[in-house]
């Protein structure tokens, strides 16, 4: 990813085992020499470092896998008012009741994949019935604590910021989490 | 320490930047610092402060300042009027520097001897309003060095202008709109046929030049996410990311492919 950046890709959909294992992985590779920092992703770990650094990494990931350790997390149970902005036109879309797309998004747990900026949570796969397109171009601004699904992908807004995604509720507090613990919404 | 300068008119969207608050992004730290890097570090070795020290960046409009006590300066970056530029000052207690606007570029730096003092947040001293670090500067801040003054070093300033090179490809021609700022430069020219997005966002980093559905790109700045779902079809070289961010709305942005990076895909 340019002269900075090495995007290392997993193909197929993410896993909570593959999350464990990319967790695990980034730690192993933030430790190299040179390396300013390794992170993972839904399927990805991105690392920075200049590119000899970068072609360090690479040569060496083959040789990586037995030597890591998959990394185990913690259920963060979060309540959620679902009263978003867009659930109407989410209803709208998805030709569902309101109930059957709140039981739809609170019945398992999802898996913390990564945290953005600022502080927004990334939350494993939705059921594929509440799936849903990305707005064209961003909101300039959503509000804290906004529970949103884009694609296949729900998270939380753990700070006001731009987005595209179609909201559907709100948290009533900010899970303090970190990649490979799971969130479990709770209707309120 | 005691404060080195008083602001008495701050420019548009003036904070403390350094290089930028890396091995964070795990956390949510984007990688936020200087949209100009390079004119910061000369500006900082002009001054006599450690190359990546913390400076004062400088947006949009006139910009005022007062010396409390006396001590080493330097201004760099988009060239203002009303103050020696490129160069070691030695400013007295009580001398004001009255500041024009930027006449060309975007982007201007003040620094001080020893650095501008900020709070360390994951290793860096870079406002990032939208995360919540640091304070936008305004009316009556007090500036004070982290260190004491280094011996100045000689050090000339970068290019501000030049073709800029991407990893990738973006055909057509491209000018800077109207919808820039810390996060992003949006690009307007040519229209591009946009693919979907990524199923999953992916990791983005400054340089990244995502397309939007609507066709339009945006080069991706130093509070750019650090992921995105949009589609990214070219990467800035880092060394030449500064050239598009102190461009201005309507100036023409040259890109040229650069092949030089070995293809890792397998």
């Amino acid at each position: 990813m340019g002269d900075r950046g090495l995007l290392i890709r997993f193909e197929g959909d993410p896993s909570s085992e593959l999350t464990a294992y990319l967790v695990g992985m980034a730690a192993k590779i933030a430790a190299q020499a040179g390396v300013i920092d390794a992170a993972p992703g839904h399927r990805t770990v991105l690392v920075e470092g200049s590119t000899e650094t970068l072609m360090e990494v690479a040569s060496k990931l083959e040789d990586m896998g037995p030597a890591i350790t998959p990394y185990r997390g913690k259920i963060h149970e979060v309540p959620v008012r679902y009263d978003g902005p867009d659930l109407s036109w989410i209803c709208e879309h998805l030709e569902l009741e309101t109930e059957e797309i709140i039981s739809l998004h609170s019945r398992f747990a999802f898996d913390v994949h990564l945290i953005g900026s600022p502080g927004f949570i990334y939350l494993s796969e939705v059921d594929e019935r509440i799936a849903l397109p990305r707005l064209d171009e961003p909101r300039m601004s959503v509000p804290a604590g906004a529970v949103g699904i884009g694609g296949r992908q729900t998270g939380i807004y753990g700070k006001s910021r731009p987005g595209g995604w179609r909201l559907l509720g709100t948290a009533s507090n900010i899970p303090d989490v970190v990649p490979g613990d799971k969130v479990l919404f709770k209707p309120a | 320490m005691n404060a080195s300068l008083k602001i008495i008119r701050p420019a548009v969207a003036t904070s403390i930047q350094d290089q930028g608050r890396f091995g964070s992004r795990a956390a949510g730290f984007s990688r936020s610092g200087a949209m100009d890097p390079a004119s910061l570090e000369t500006a900082n070795l002009l001054a006599g402060a450690a190359a990546d020290s913390a400076g004062l960046e400088l947006g949009p409009g006139p910009f005022e300042v007062e010396i409390q006590r006396t001590c080493l300066i330097a201004f760099g970056g988009a060239i203002r009027d009303g103050a020696p530029w490129w160069e070691t000052i030695e400013a007295r207690a009580g001398m004001k520097f009255s500041l024009s606007g930027p006449l060309d570029g975007n982007w201007s730096y003040l620094s001080i001897g020893g650095g501008v003092a900020a709070q360390v947040i994951h290793g860096s001293r870079s406002t990032n309003l939208r995360e919540g670090i640091g304070n936008p500067i305004t009316t009556g801040d007090l500036i004070s060095p982290a260190a004491d003054p280094r011996t100045p070093a000689p050090a000339g300033p970068p290019p501000m202008k030049g073709p800029v090179r991407i990893f990738g490809s973006l055909p057509g021609e491209w000018r800077v709109s109207n919808r820039i700022d810390r996060m992003g430069y949006q690009l307007e020219g040519s229209m591009l046929a946009s693919g979907p997005g990524a199923e999953w966002s992916e990791p983005v980093l400054p340089g990244c030049i995502q397309l939007y559905p609507s066709g339009l790109p945006v080069v991706l700045m130093a509070e750019g996410s650090t992921v995105g779902g949009y589609r990214v079809v070219a990467v800035v070289h880092s060394a030449d990311l500064r050239l598009i961010s102190q461009s201005r709305p309507g100036e023409r942005v040259d890109f040229i492919e650069d092949d030089s990076l070995p293809k890792l895909t397998s």
